[in-house]
């Protein structure tokens, strides 16, 4: 449910499916330099935990960029997290009076560690705590310091079952260590109370939980064993002597796997009519989808019967497009660290235990994994599948990459329907995989919605300033908004720019740019503030910050690629051709900086045009449509 | 006509010589029932099986033994197709390579008759052997104060060896094996449709299996498919009665 949902994002400003961005050499110092960051890195490092971060956060891994200096120019403010245990927007809202202009980690490094601040509201059962590793003596203060300092491996756990309370007393550190020696170099109890129950170890040799009475039993066979004696040459082999030291196994004691997997069922706990499975719930565009497709569906089965699940990455700032109710999950909640093929065999065996009737795929490696699965035909017994496409992405070599390039044709029939947010894509796909007329029908254009109210009042501060917002990527051509600049030095070019896979430095930008750190998703694009929005792309679907933009009433110069000629034309804005050519762009800059009146016409053609295709209700019909149909 | 107090299913299919162990644990089991004056009616149920198996069988003589050779190319249906012809109040299977405790089946009546609601017994433990290695398998019962019935969704807390009134398996048939279209495990389908018909899945004390680990077996090879657990409705009865334990509904029909 929503009340679970974490506080951490992914990688915000991912308008599509993102791209494989290749390495790039340089950290992008002129990042950290404009985003004010503090001088005394040194001495964050040891709370900053590197590998962690990388993890957590694919587009930095990706990116190549110094992640201590991602964190401070970007995560913090984002909300993403330096380490497991410290949640800076807590910090900061729970120490703000003494801040005073700190930034959390900063001020925790400095001060707050030595006052014992709380770093997390996910915080503490200390009474548990006390009762599992130290001692009834011991002080909150004496937790949070024994996790910060012993917590290298990531075992020890904040709060637990209470079951472990008990097992404590009976714990043998030897036997455990002799009966698991791939322990060795680890605390014998801190693992099996974090890691070694849920995998199945015994506590000790001779004690095994749940199993009942283990010497009755094993008396038992070895009485009717002996009854059995001569009829069963491998049974005779066997030793009836010490039945009771042999292993046990039963469902009395699961798998992490399994574990997690029951955990979230029953986490889930109602008859599910529709699955949403997401890659990531980041504030990208196909999130903002998956989303959309939720609200349809929670309107249609009611909320309490629909599920969102995040497979690869965590519940993110994307979550707030969620409705209140909402029961969203994530894979890395219940089974952190699982690997791909894992991730995979989760989902599967999750849609065939609650078998909701319609599943819809967007951007989910798990579920493409699962539809390429050479069984996935037993998949379909449980639930109908459709997914969403947005575009091809492309590698640095110009190959097609993505999902519509690399599994759409290889499980082409899994999937019952392929939503489609533009129309020049459906009929790139139908050209290139040569679908067959018949099949077409599978192929459905289900355009983002959009909230297009009256015409929007625009009170420019800034005329001569222009808006640019996306990832620092080689899709979206930052090199170009450079040369735009150069070719027009009275016009200021604010870029709101995400990490990806360019760094800043690179660029050699103009003074008439300036690099933003991207805006906060919740309040959005701040379009009211500027004169024009300016998008610069290779290749996109219909990308939503492009949408948003046209329901502000922002006059719009955009490259024409992928999608967006269905909304950007010469009537509602001014199309680019050549995403290629800074002059195109400059041109229309121009024209819709000074003149205001073909500005106001173009921005009211495009309100049409939005309420015309992407109204809510546009939408929704479509979602129902394919429901009904399912 | 005599009552026939127990069917005793022999699932058997290309087991060779080795079914001969287990029709010797069925005849000890047999005599420890009539013993009790438990009527016990043997039937080998053989789907698809080599000319070794049928021979051992036929030529079987510690038991009278009904033979019916099958054509279904699946342990469900083998199952289904036995109970069809089971006389027997109760019906217990043992598959064609395991072994039945002796006191197995008397046991098995013992206490099913003591029990008035709906239930599917199976033995306290079983001890799965091999020429190598030897392990216990704990059968929870569903009475148990600490058993948590969410389980069943995630993995098999039963064998297949079960035992039950015979109109316990005619009204919840096995849903067919296809294991080369990705779906499996009968008995785990059948356990969870049982328990969401409200039937209760007990174990009799004192009681045990002997299970062959074969190097080669269908179990291992529906794990290698990732096969799925073919549909049932447990999920939804699980919610329904909401995370807590559920309580079974069901009473005793026959």
């Amino acid at each position: 449910m929503m009340g679970i949902l974490k506080r951490r994002s992914k990688a915000p400003a991912a308008e599509t499916n993102p791209p494989a961005p290749p390495p790039v050499p340089a950290p992008s110092e002129s990042l950290a330099e404009k985003a004010d960051i503090p001088q005394d890195k040194p001495a964050l490092e040891s709370f900053f935990n590197r590998d962690y971060y990388l993890r957590q956060n694919v587009d930095v891994a990706n990116a190549e960029v110094d992640p201590l200096e991602h964190y401070l120019a970007f995560g913090e403010r984002e909300g993403r997290r330096p380490s497991p245990d410290f949640d800076p927007a807590f910090y900061a809202n729970r120490y703000a009076d003494t801040l005073k202009g700190l930034g959390p980690l900063e001020h925790f490094a400095l001060h707050g560690q030595k006052a014992g601040h709380v770093t997390s509201d996910e915080g503490f059962d200390y009474d548990w705590y006390k009762r599992v590793y130290l001692s009834h003596a011991a002080t909150d203060a004496d937790c949070r310091k024994h996790y910060q300092a012993e917590n290298q491996h990531g075992l020890l756990q904040k709060h637990g079952n209470e079951r472990l309370i008990a097992l404590r007393e009976r714990f043998i550190p030897d036997e455990y260590l002799e009966l698991y020696p791939d322990i060795v170099g680890l605390d014998p109890w801190v693992h099996f109370v974090s890691a070694g129950y849920r995998e199945g170890r015994h506590l000790s040799r001779w004690y095994r939980n749940g199993f009942g009475h283990i010497k009755r039993q094993a008396l038992e066979i070895r009485k009717q064993g002996w009854a059995l004696r001569g009829i069963d040459i491998a049974l005779d082999r066997g030793d009836l002597s010490a039945l009771d030291k042999l292993a046990s196994s039963g469902c009395q004691v699961l798998s992490a796997f399994e574990d997690a997997l029951m955990q979230l069922l029953k986490d889930v706990a109602s008859e599910i009519s529709s699955l949403v499975v997401v890659g990531a719930l980041g504030i990208g565009g196909a999130e903002r989808y998956a989303a959309n497709i939720f609200r349809s569906l929670a309107a249609i089965h009611g909320i309490e019967n629909v599920v969102i699940l995040a497979t690869e990455g965590e519940i993110g700032q994307g979550a707030q497009w969620l409705p209140a109710g909402a029961k969203v999950f994530a894979i890395s909640d219940y089974l952190p660290g699982a690997d791909r093929p894992t991730r995979a065999r989760f989902v599967r065996r999750f849609i065939s235990v609650i078998q909701p009737r319609t599943t819809y795929c967007v951007n989910s490696r798990a579920l493409w994994d699962a539809a390429l699965h050479p069984k996935n035909a037993a998949l379909q017994n449980y639930s109908q599948f459709f997914a969403s496409l947005f575009c091809y992405d492309y590698d640095p070599k110009g190959n097609r990459v993505g999902y519509a390039a690399t599994e759409f044709w290889q499980c082409f029939d899994f999937f019952d329907t392929y939503l489609i947010d533009n129309e020049p894509f459906v009929q790139e796909l139908i050209r290139q995989f040569s679908i067959p007329t018949l099949q077409r029908a599978k192929l459905r254009v289900v355009r983002s919605p959009v909230a297009v109210g009256k015409t929007p009042k625009r009170t420019v501060d800034r005329p001569m300033r222009v808006l640019w917002c996306g990832r620092l990527a080689r899709q979206k051509l930052p090199f170009v908004v450079s040369r735009i600049a150069a070719l027009c030095p009275n016009v200021y070019i604010d870029m709101y720019a995400a990490a990806g896979d360019t760094a800043a430095s690179t660029l050699n930008l103009p003074s008439n740019v300036s690099i933003m750190p991207p805006y906060d998703p919740k309040k959005g694009a701040p379009f009211d503030e500027y004169g024009a929005f300016l998008y610069t792309s290779l290749w996109d679907g219909i990308p939503t910050v492009m949408l948003d933009a046209a329901s502000s009433g922002i006059p719009i110069i955009g490259s024409v690629v992928g999608g967006i000629g269905e909304v950007l034309t010469d009537q509602t804005g001014w199309p680019v051709n050549d995403p290629n050519d800074p002059q195109q762009y400059v041109n229309g800059l121009l024209e819709a900086l000074f003149d205001p009146a073909e500005a106001e016409r173009r921005a009211q053609e495009m309100l049409r045009r939005l309420e015309d295709h992407h109204s809510w209700n546009a939408f929704d019909a479509n979602v129902r449509q394919i429901e009904h149909g399912a | 006509m005599k009552k026939t107090d127990v069917t005793a299913v022999i699932n058997a299919h290309r087991e060779g010589l080795m079914v001969a162990s287990t029709l010797k644990s069925v005849a000890k089991a047999v005599q420890v029932a009539n013993e009790h004056g438990i009527s016990v009616e043997v039937m080998a149920i053989a789907d698809r099986p080599d000319d070794v198996t049928l021979k051992v069988l036929e030529s079987f003589d510690q038991l009278s033994l009904e033979i019916r050779v099958a054509d279904n190319g699946d342990l469900a249906e083998s199952r289904n197709e036995a109970v069809g012809y089971a006389n027997g109040d109760f019906v217990a299977f043992v598959d064609g390579d395991d072994l039945w405790g002796p006191e197995w089946i008397a046991r098995a009546v013992n206490a099913a008759r003591k029990e008035t609601r709906e239930c599917v017994w199976h033995p306290e433990v079983n001890l799965y052997f091999s020429d190598t290695t030897q392990w216990l398998f704990h059968h929870p019962d569903m009475d148990a104060e600490d058993f948590d019935l969410w389980r069943q969704l995630v993995t098999n807390c039963w064998t297949a060896l079960s035992f039950a009134r015979r109109s316990v398996y005619l009204s919840h048939p096995y849903v067919r094996n296809e294991i080369s279209k990705g779906t499996g495990y009968e008995d785990w389908s059948w356990n969870c449709t049982t328990i969401a018909k409200g039937i209760i899945h007990k174990t009799v004390p004192d009681t045990c299996h002997f299970i062959r680990k074969k190097s080669f077996s269908m179990v291992q090879e529906t794990n290698t498919n990732e096969a799925l657990v073919s549909r049932h409705d447990l999920y939804s009865y699980l919610s329904a009665q909401g995370v807590k334990k559920a309580e079974p509904v069901a009473a005793l029909t026959s």
